[in-house]
C-alpha cells in the first residue's frame, strides 16, 4: 500500500443517540408532490421559495433512517470467498429470495443488498454489522461491472411488482427434460416451428438427428402438399415412429400443417393488409412484385455472421400466479440487460439469445440502463 | 469531499455531500439506492448517489472532490481487540436505548426494546474510532481529451445544469436551473465533425420537437481547442 | 405475446370517400406518364391524357411540387415529384411511366440504376425493402420527416396514421448503426409519440450479390428479416395483471 496516498477520513456522521433513535423509529418520509416544472428562470421570490422547498424535501427524503427492532430483520453472513450471503435467520416472506445449497440458504448479491436497503436484512461481515457503504463495496465492488446495473434492474422491477429471480436456464417443458435429444424431440420442435412460429432450440439443432429428421420432415411436407398418398404408418423409417399415444395428438397438427403449408410459410409481422379487399382485387400485380422473400429462421446463414452474445439475467414472475421457488413455472418474461454502451441486439442476435432458452414460450425483455440510471424496457417482435 | 470508488466511478453516501454537489457545484448524478419506504414505490429515490464517470472526472479536475478506494479497509478482518470493543459499544448502545424507552414510559412489549440503527455509515465509528484509512485513487476515470468530456466541461463552465441525455436519444440535457424545478431547455448531440448526416439531423431535431426542447449540435472548432454549438429549430411553414 | 400493429384512423372531416386503388393503371402497353430524372427525384408533368392527380391518388405516389401532399394546389405548372423507389416501381414493374434524363434520353433499367446509385449508394437495398412492403399492400411514403427511410400506411396518409417507421439495414453498412442505443431510443421515442412502431428491415445478401449490377432477377436473391422494437411499460403491465 502506498503510504503517501493513504488518507484518514473523519466521519461527519454519528450514531443516533438512543433518544433520537426512539423518536425517529416510526418516522415516515412523505414525498410531497412537486408542482409543474418551470421552463425558464425568472428570478421571482416565489421561484426562490419553491427551490428552497424542493431542496428541503430532497434533503428530508435522503435523510430517511433505517431503524428496526433488533429481532425484526433477517440476518445473513457475507462470505467474501463465495460472493454470497448465507442466511442465518429468516424473517417475513422469503419465498422469492435466495437459493439452497447443501442444506443452507444463500442470497445472491443483489438480493442481499435489496433486502438490506429495504431494512429487512442485517448483513454481517466478520461478526460486525455492515453499513450500506460497506455493503456496496463488498457486494458490488470497486471495478466497473455489470453488477451495478443488475442490481438497479433487480431493485426497480421488484419494486414495480414482479418477482425477479435469477434466470433458470433449465426451466423446461415436459418435452425437454431429458438430456438426450431423440428424433421425437426433433419432430416436435419442427412442428412447433411450423405451427407455433417458435424457433428450433439450439440443443435440438445441435443433435445429430436433427438434420436427418428435418430432411424427412421436408419430404413429408412435400408429399402432403402435393397430395401424394404415402401414409406415415407404411413408412418404416424410424424417424417418424411415434408411440401410438402420441400419434393421436400428432394427427391434429398435421391436419393444420396441410392447410398452412399450402400458403407460403410465413412469419412476417406486416402481412395484415393482405386481407384487404384491394389485395384480392390486384392480386396479380401484388404477386408480380413479390420478388424479395422473408428470410426463414431455419436458414442457418446467421451462423456465418459475427454475433454478439447476450446473456439472459433474470426471469420475471407475477405475484398472483403462485410462484414457488421449489417448483418455478414458466416465467412471464426473461430479461436481457443491455451492457453499457452496447448497441441493441439485432434480429439474429436476439434469435440466438432466444434459442438459449429451452422453453421458448417466454418473451424476452431487453432492458437498457442509461447513464442517468433510467431504466427502459423494450419488447422485440421478430420475423 | 470524498467520493467512494465503486463501479469505476465516484459514489456519495452522505446527504450533505449530495446536497452540496447539487446546490454548489451543479452536479446531479443519479440516486441509485433502494428506499425503504412502505409501498415499494418506484419513484422513491435514496442514497447512494452514483456519478457518471465524466462527472467524477470533472469534480477531480476542478479540485472539488477526491476519489478514494475503501476496499482494503472495509474488507479486512478486525483483530480481536477491535471486535471486543465493537461488541461492548454495541451492547452499551442497546442498554442506552432500553433506558431511553423506559424514560419515555412506552408501554410496549419487551421485544420492542431492542432498537438498533442500521445504515451505519461508518464502520470505524462502531469501533470507537473517528477516522478510516482510505487510499487515494489517482487513475483517470474518463478521457479528458475526448470530445464528450470537453463538451460536458464547457457547458458546465458556462453555468448550466447538465445531465446525461442518453435515455432521450441525445448526449446531454441542459437545464436553465436545477432539474428538480426546471425542464431541460436543450438536448445536446456531440458531433465528431461539423458535417451532420441529413437523416440524423432530422431524426434529432424531430426528437427535440416532440420533447419540447431545442436541439444543439456540439463539435470542436477546426482549430480544435474550442467547442462550437449549432442550434437547429424545426420550422413548420403551414403554421 | 402476439404482435398487433397500430392502425390509427385519422379524424377526417371530409366525407368524400375516394375509392383509391393501390396502383395507377394505364391501357395495355401504354406508358402514359412522362418523367424526368433530375438527380434528386423524378419529376412528372401534368397532361390532359395523364393526370398527375390520378397517379398520386391511386397508391399515393409522389408529392406535388407546390403542395405539402398530393398535387392539389391548383397551380397550372404543378408537377409530381416521385421518389427514386416509386419511380422505379412505376417504370420497370408497373410500366406506366417513362423516365428520361435531363438531355431527353429514355432511361433503361441500367442507366436508371447507375443514376440512382449516384444519389444513394444503398439504392438496391432500399428498393428491395420498398418492393417487399409494396407486395404486402402497404402505402409507402418517405420517412425522412421522422428520421427514417419509409413511413408505411394502411390505405394511405389521408385515412390512417402511419403504422410503422421503417429503417432499412443494408448488409454493407456497419450493422450496428440503427441499433446504437442512443439512435434507437431517439427514433423509438419519436415513433411512439405518434403511435407508430419502429420496424427494422435487415436486407441480407449472398456474397456474390453485386449492388452496382443489380437487376430485377438478381434482386430476388436478397432476403429480408423483420424486427419490431417497442418500448414496454413494465409498471403498467404488472399493474393490469394484478388488478385482474
Amino acid at each position: 500500500m502506498d503510504g503517501a496516498n493513504l488518507i484518514g477520513i473523519t466521519s461527519k456522521r454519528q450514531f443516533l443517540s438512543a433518544t433520537d433513535l426512539i423518536v425517529e423509529r416510526h418516522a415516515e418520509v412523505e414525498t410531497p408532490a412537486i408542482g409543474l416544472k418551470r421552463t425558464s428562470i425568472e428570478g421571482t421570490p416565489a421561484e426562490e421559495e419553491e427551490l428552497k422547498n424542493a431542496y428541503a424535501n430532497l434533503r428530508r427524503q435522503l435523510s430517511a433512517r433505517r431503524i428496526e427492532r433488533q429481532a425484526g430483520r433477517a440476518v445473513a453472513h457475507w462470505h467474501e470467498d463465495q460472493q454470497a450471503a448465507e442466511v442465518l435467520r429468516k424473517d417475513g416472506k422469503f419465498e422469492s429470495f435466495g437459493y439452497s445449497k447443501q442444506g443452507k440458504l444463500y442470497l445472491e448479491y443483489y438480493e442481499a443488498l435489496f433486502l438490506l436497503e429495504l431494512n429487512r436484512l442485517q448483513l454481517e461481515y466478520c461478526e460486525m454489522i455492515v453499513s450500506v457503504e460497506q455493503a456496496y463495496v463488498l457486494l458490488l465492488g470497486e471495478a466497473a461491472s455489470e453488477k451495478f446495473n443488475n442490481y438497479l434492474v433487480y431493485s426497480t422491477l421488484s419494486r414495480a411488482g414482479y418477482i425477479v429471480v435469477k434466470h433458470q436456464a433449465n426451466t423446461t417443458t415436459s418435452t425437454s427434460t431429458a438430456a438426450v435429444v431423440t428424433s421425437e424431440h426433433c419432430i416436435w420442435a419442427l412442428l412447433d416451428e411450423a405451427l407455433g412460429h417458435k424457433p428450433v432450440p439450439a440443443h435440438i439443432k445441435a443433435s445429430s438427428l436433427y438434420k436427418a429428421t428435418k430432411e424427412r420432415w421436408s419430404e413429408v411436407k412435400q408429399q402432403i402438399m402435393s397430395h401424394q398418398t404415402t401414409t406415415l404408418e407404411d413408412d418404416n423409417s424410424l424417424d417418424f415412429k411415434f408411440e401410438t399415444r402420441k400419434r393421436k395428438a400428432q394427427s391434429q397438427p398435421q391436419e393444420q400443417s396441410k392447410r398452412i403449408c399450402r400458403d407460403k410459410p410465413t412469419k412476417s409481422l406486416v402481412n395484415h393488409l393482405k386481407a384487404e379487399p384491394s389485395f384480392k382485387k390486384f392480386q396479380e400485380i401484388f404477386e408480380k412484385l413479390d420478388i424479395i422473400q422473408l428470410q426463414l429462421t431455419d436458414d442457418d446463414s446467421e451462423m456465418n455472421k459475427e454475433l454478439r452474445h447476450f446473456k439472459i439475467s433474470f426471469d420475471l414472475h407475477l405475484h398472483n400466479e403462485g410462484f414457488r421457488r421449489s417448483a418455478p413455472k414458466s416465467p412471464t418474461f426473461s430479461v436481457v440487460i443491455l451492457p453499457t454502451d452496447e448497441p441493441f441486439p439485432t434480429h439474429d442476435e436476439l434469435l440466438q439469445c432466444w434459442r438459449q432458452q429451452l422453453s421458448h414460450a417466454v418473451p424476452l425483455l431487453v432492458i437498457s440502463v442509461s447513464e442517468s440510471k433510467q431504466i427502459q424496457a423494450f419488447l422485440y417482435y421478430i420475423s | 469531499m470524498y467520493l467512494t470508488l465503486l463501479n469505476g466511478t465516484g459514489y456519495i453516501f452522505d446527504v450533505d455531500d449530495c446536497m452540496d454537489l447539487r446546490t454548489k457545484h451543479r452536479i446531479m448524478g443519479a440516486l441509485v439506492g433502494t428506499a425503504n419506504s412502505r409501498g415499494w414505490s418506484t419513484s422513491e429515490a435514496a442514497l447512494p448517489l452514483a456519478l457518471t464517470n465524466y462527472e467524477t472526472q470533472l469534480l477531480i479536475d476542478e479540485g472539488i472532490a477526491v476519489l478514494v478506494s475503501k476496499v482494503v479497509d472495509l474488507s479486512k478482518q478486525p483483530d480481536s481487540a477491535k471486535l471486543m470493543a465493537y461488541k461492548e459499544e454495541f451492547d452499551r448502545r442497546l442498554l442506552a436505548q432500553a433506558d431511553a424507552l423506559k424514560a419515555e414510559k412506552l408501554r410496549e412489549t419487551k421485544r420492542h426494546v431492542d432498537k438498533i440503527l442500521n445504515g451505519k455509515r461508518n464502520k470505524l465509528l462502531q469501533q470507537g474510532k473517528t477516522a478510516e484509512a482510505a487510499q487515494l485513487y489517482t487513475d483517470r476515470i474518463y478521457d479528458t481529451d475526448s470530445l464528450k468530456y470537453r463538451v460536458f466541461h464547457d457547458l458546465w463552465k458556462r453555468g448550466k445544469y447538465v445531465t446525461a441525455g442518453d435515455a432521450f436519444g441525445a448526449d446531454f440535457l441542459v437545464y436553465p436551473g436545477d432539474p428538480l424545478l426546471y425542464h431541460a431547455s436543450h438536448i445536446v448531440i456531440v458531433q465528431s465533425t461539423p458535417a451532420i448526416r441529413p437523416l440524423e439531423l432530422i431524426a434529432k431535431v424531430r426528437l427535440s420537437v416532440i420533447v419540447n426542447k431545442r436541439c444543439v449540435f456540439a463539435h470542436a472548432t477546426t482549430a480544435g481547442n474550442q467547442i462550437a454549438y449549432q442550434t437547429v429549430a424545426w420550422s413548420n411553414p403551414s403554421k | 405475446m402476439e404482435f398487433v400493429p397500430h392502425f390509427k384512423r385519422k379524424r377526417s372531416n371530409s366525407k368524400d370517400k375516394i375509392k383509391i386503388a393501390p396502383f395507377p393503371l394505364c391501357a395495355e402497353g401504354q406508358r402514359g406518364y412522362q418523367g424526368v430524372f433530375t438527380g434528386l427525384c423524378v419529376e412528372v408533368v401534368d397532361t390532359e391524357q395523364a393526370r398527375i392527380r390520378t397517379l398520386h391518388d391511386n397508391g399515393c405516389y409522389g408529392k406535388g411540387s407546390c403542395s405539402r401532399g398530393g398535387p392539389v394546389s391548383g397551380e397550372a405548372d404543378e408537377t409530381l415529384l416521385l421518389g427514386l423507389e416509386e419511380a422505379c416501381l412505376l417504370t420497370f414493374f408497373l410500366e406506366v411511366l417513362e423516365i428520361r434524363d435531363v438531355l431527353g434520353n429514355v432511361m433503361d433499367w441500367n442507366s436508371y440504376m447507375q443514376a440512382a446509385l449516384e444519389y444513394d449508394k444503398d439504392f438496391p437495398y432500399k428498393l428491395a425493402a420498398y418492393l417487399y412492403l409494396k407486395s404486402k399492400n402497404w402505402i409507402i411514403k418517405s420517412g425522412i420527416k421522422f428520421g427514417g427511410d419509409f413511413l408505411i400506411y394502411k390505405h394511405g396518409p389521408r385515412e390512417f396514421h402511419a403504422s410503422f417507421l421503417v429503417l432499412v439495414q443494408t448488409p454493407a453498412e456497419n450493422i450496428h448503426s440503427h441499433y446504437a442505443a442512443k439512435n434507437l431510443k431517439g427514433v423509438q421515442r419519436v415513433a411512439e409519440t405518434s403511435d407508430k412502431d419502429v420496424l427494422v428491415l435487415s436486407v441480407n445478401q449472398f456474397p456474390d450479390f453485386e449492388p452496382k449490377l443489380a437487376t430485377p432477377t438478381t434482386l430476388q436473391s436478397l432476403t429480408i428479416q423483420e424486427t419490431v422494437i417497442r418500448r414496454f411499460n413494465y409498471s403498467a403491465f404488472v399493474q393490469t395483471k394484478q388488478t385482474k
